[in-house]
């Protein structure tokens, strides 16, 4: 059996192994910062605190109600949209541009329609995620009903409504697929993003808290976490996504 | 069938104009009707009132200038770091295979819980909020330009070495102008990137720039300023998103 070594581990533990180095010195860096040793250990106690996982508890929760908001709203716009030409070139502009402007100069006004607690949080993830769900699922609506599929239930005398549920959706599925994973990731940083802001539970309110007490080692524990829920989420779907175009991709007639 | 497209350009373009005064006059109206309190949001009149008013009186002028300032600097830097080190990891396969599954990782997670440690690291201001705009443009430009130097047709590369091209000619006039629609790409989404990293920044804890204009504005509770400050950065920068797309 042949031994091979990921390079990208390598690479971590060297990193790592540098950063413990300059630990033994007294630059100011590591005073501050810490060492992966003094991190490592803050990580155990926020771990084992059960205020970390009632918060842990709050994002997630967060999570998924935006995420559910999102997926909503988005597939009501892609069918909506994607089933008509002019309605889908006068409101994906919309989409494509909201996309790429900077959403979090208005999360104050998520602050002050909707208070400041759980309902603006999940509300700042939802207008996060939608996005992607709606170009991305629209996008592949208008691609399957220009595909041979459609025109053949049609030709097959198939009702409107039976290609839409027989025909349509199916064939959407795995861009549902893609447009989650992508909104999956936005909407936790919409959460996250509110959370740091102005929050008083949650992840990125613990990262705030213990960046505001100077416990950077606490304050990364916590980076830490979020950044391993948001890698275990991708991984998962990444696997799901990569399943689904398999079975269920359409082959590009375009 | 020119004439059917242009009054189709027509129909769209009024849609769309129909659809913002739809949203304008429904804001308008549930604050004036009284269906959201005037704390929460402002009549857009209001609003686009303040908005020349920002304009006018110069009091957008310095935040505006320090945001470009940040956002051109940070760009010029992360897009000549970027492309380097996309155009090595496709050339050197052991660097790609280093360093690409950490950035993909990176990628999935919310870039802004970073920015605390870039805080401690730099301090409050303009450093911490340049390094904020480059995390999160430096990915997706080192990928896209791998990807779109990975693309490049391998059928030309051969054909000019077959009519006896140079490495140094190869690149410079098969492989580079072949990437250089996909390099565009991955600059423009890069420089998006750098744009929402540094307004987040800046919003989130800073000394000054269009972010800090609107959550000064927020915690003063002036409520239409907030609005205006707010409207006036989502155009500022999806007018300048939509002249980059237009320029490939």
């Amino acid at each position: 059996m042949s031994f091979r070594v990921n390079p990208a581990i390598v690479l971590v533990v060297v990193a790592l192994a540098i950063w413990q180095a300059a630990g033994a010195g007294t630059s100011s860096f590591v005073t501050v910062v810490g060492t992966p040793v003094t991190v490592a250990r803050a990580f155990a106690i926020v771990v084992s605190s059960q205020s970390t996982w009632v918060n842990v508890g709050i994002t997630a929760l967060e999570l998924l109600v935006g995420l559910s908001v999102a997926i909503v709203l988005g597939l009501v716009v892609s069918l909506g949209m994607g089933t008509d030409g002019i309605a889908h070139e006068v409101v994906s502009p919309f989409f494509t541009i909201g996309n790429t402007v900077p959403k979090i100069v208005i999360l104050p006004a998520f602050l002050m329609l909707f208070g400041i607690g759980f309902l603006s949080k999940a509300a700042f993830g939802a207008l996060h995620g939608v996005f992607p769900i709606a170009v991305i699922v629209s996008s592949g609506v208008r691609r399957v009903i220009a595909s041979e599929q459609v025109r053949a239930a049609t030709a097959l005398n198939a009702s409107k409504r039976q290609i839409v549920f027989h025909v349509l959706l199916p064939s959407v599925l795995p861009y549902l697929v893609t447009a989650l994973r992508l909104s999956v990731s936005l909407t936790l940083l919409g959460v996250v993003l509110a959370e740091m802001y102005l929050a008083k539970a949650g992840l990125g309110f613990m990262i705030m808290r213990w960046y505001g007490e100077f416990q950077v080692p606490k304050m990364l524990s916590a980076v830490i976490l979020i950044g391993a829920l948001a890698f275990t989420l991708d991984f998962i779907l990444r696997r799901f996504e990569a399943a689904i175009w398999r079975t269920h991709g359409i082959r590009a007639n375009s | 069938m020119r004439l059917a497209r242009r009054s189709r350009t027509l129909t769209v373009v009024g849609a769309r104009t129909a659809l913002i005064i739809a949203a304008l006059v429904l804001v308008e109206a549930l604050v004036r009707g009284g269906l959201i309190s005037p704390f929460a949001l402002a009549p857009s009149s209001e609003i686009i009132e303040k908005i020349v008013g920002l304009v006018r009186d110069g009091t957008v002028v310095g935040p505006l200038l320090q945001t470009l300032v940040e956002v051109a600097i940070t760009f010029v830097v992360v897009a000549i770091a970027g492309v380097f080190v996309g155009f090595c990891s496709w050339r050197w396969g052991l660097l790609r295979r280093s360093i690409e599954p950490l950035m993909l990782a990176v990628y999935a997670i919310p870039t802004i819980v970073f920015y605390p440690i870039l805080l401690v690291v730099f301090g409050i201001g303009a450093p911490s909020v340049m390094a904020m705009g480059f995390l999160l443009g430096f990915t997706p430009i080192v990928l896209g330009v791998r990807d779109a130097l990975g693309s490049v047709d391998p059928v030309l590369v051969r054909m000019a070495t077959v009519l006896g091209a140079t490495p140094l000619a190869k690149y410079a006039k098969v492989i580079f102008p072949a990437a250089l629609p996909g390099v565009g790409a991955a600059l423009r989404l890069g420089f998006s990137y750098v744009v929402i990293g540094i307004i987040s920044g800046e919003f989130l804890v800073s000394t000054g720039g269009l972010g800090k204009l609107v959550a000064n504005y927020y915690d003063g509770f002036q409520v239409s300023s907030m609005y205006a400050a707010a409207v006036f950065i989502v155009l500022l920068s999806a007018v300048i998103n939509s002249l980059l797309e237009r320029l490939k």
